[in-house]
């Protein structure tokens, strides 16, 4: 199992995941954040769908806030008062202003982003690039820790390790 | 032997790789032995050819619901069946998509199973698959069901299989 004290005490982390193990470990990394209040970004999984399995983990969610980039391609009608719904993953306009928003009022100790790599499925590289500057000037402004797991991907790495203090590989 | 239900415990959605031609028999052997709802997308061989994988293995057909993404692109109009849902060639991707979300809301199965993300990849280039099946992928998931996407060992380092695999909670190798 992966220890997050691993990361260090760096603010911004580029967190390099194995796909086929991607699920699990970032499951692991949210559970051992579970007594921190999480902002947790999805673009892979609907919020109802890691509800689901974090009861199934014993994983607690009354520290967690979700924005959920991905359920409105599912066009399963939902709500939730721990959840903001974007319009879609390439809504990074909306994205931006969700977690801006969510970083003032919620005031998250730790930010989990999954992820970038799911971001670049939907856009080209250069808007993704643009995104997280805008989005590590806004995290460096405040006192939250932010992962961002992502697949081996070199283009990624090399364009987004510029904005993040430190990349790590987990295998 | 594979067990898909212990395989798939604590996990709403895996990736299954496989080596074999015929793997994907294994996969649907298992399911039939363990859920009673199955839901089978198969991209790869029609409808019709699974009578005798049911016959031969002593398998209840009123188990499994097919979607059947095959006969189509041959067969005009081919003979109706309750067990099955044809999907048409025209726009093909969104009718995939319209079929499985079609037996997801009345059906509720215990299980879908799509089979294959490589036989996708015959049908379109591989950025469209890659942002067709993570969009398949987070809408069956956001119906609650489990689910099981198969791919090809030669297609698991490809980007389809690398993408959607941020979306499984767990990978199985049957190889």
């Amino acid at each position: 199992m992966m220890n997050i004290k691993e990361l260090g005490d760096k603010q911004l982390i580029l967190l390099v995941l194995p796909s086929q193990k991607f699920g699990e470990k970032v499951m692991e990394i949210v559970k051992q954040y579970d007594e921190q209040k999480i902002l947790y970004v999805t673009l892979n999984n609907p919020h109802a769908a890691l509800m689901k399995l974090y009861r199934e983990k014993g994983i607690k969610t009354n520290k967690t806030f979700f924005i959920d980039g991905i359920s409105a391609k599912t066009k399963v009608d939902e709500s939730a008062p721990n959840c903001i719904y974007v319009s879609a993953p390439e809504a990074i306009t909306q994205l931006s202003i969700a977690i801006n928003k969510t970083l003032g009022v919620f005031k998250p100790d730790q930010m989990i982003f999954d992820s970038l790599s799911s971001l670049l499925i939907y856009l080209p590289v250069n808007s993704i690039i643009g995104f997280c500057q805008s989005l590590s000037t806004k995290i460096k402004g405040t006192s939250v820790k932010a992962v961002f797991p992502i697949i081996n991907n070199k283009e990624l790495i090399d364009n987004i390790s510029m904005f993040v203090d430190d990349v790590v590989e987990w295998k | 032997m594979l067990n898909l239900k212990t395989e798939m415990a604590g996990a709403m959605a895996a990736l299954v790789v496989t080596g074999g031609i015929d793997s994907s028999s294994d996969v649907l052997y298992s399911a039939t032995q363990k859920f009673n709802k199955i839901c089978y997308v198969t991209i790869n061989k029609p409808y019709h050819t699974f009578s005798t994988f049911f016959k031969v293995n002593g398998i209840d057909p009123q188990k499994v619901f097919f979607i059947d993404g095959v006969t189509k692109t041959t067969i005009k109009n081919p003979k109706k069946d309750r067990q099955v849902l044809f999907v048409p060639p025209a726009d093909y991707f969104k009718s995939i998509e319209k079929a499985i979300r079609k037996v997801l809301q009345q059906q509720h199965p215990d299980l879908l199973i799509f089979d294959s993300l490589s036989s996708l990849l015959i049908f379109e280039q591989e950025a469209t698959v890659i942002r067709f099946s993570h969009g398949l992928a987070a809408m069956v998931k956001g119906f609650q069901n489990k689910s099981v996407f198969i791919v090809l060992e030669k297609d698991a380092g490809l980007g389809v299989a690398q993408n959607i695999g941020m979306q499984m909670d767990k990978t199985i190798y049957i190889i």
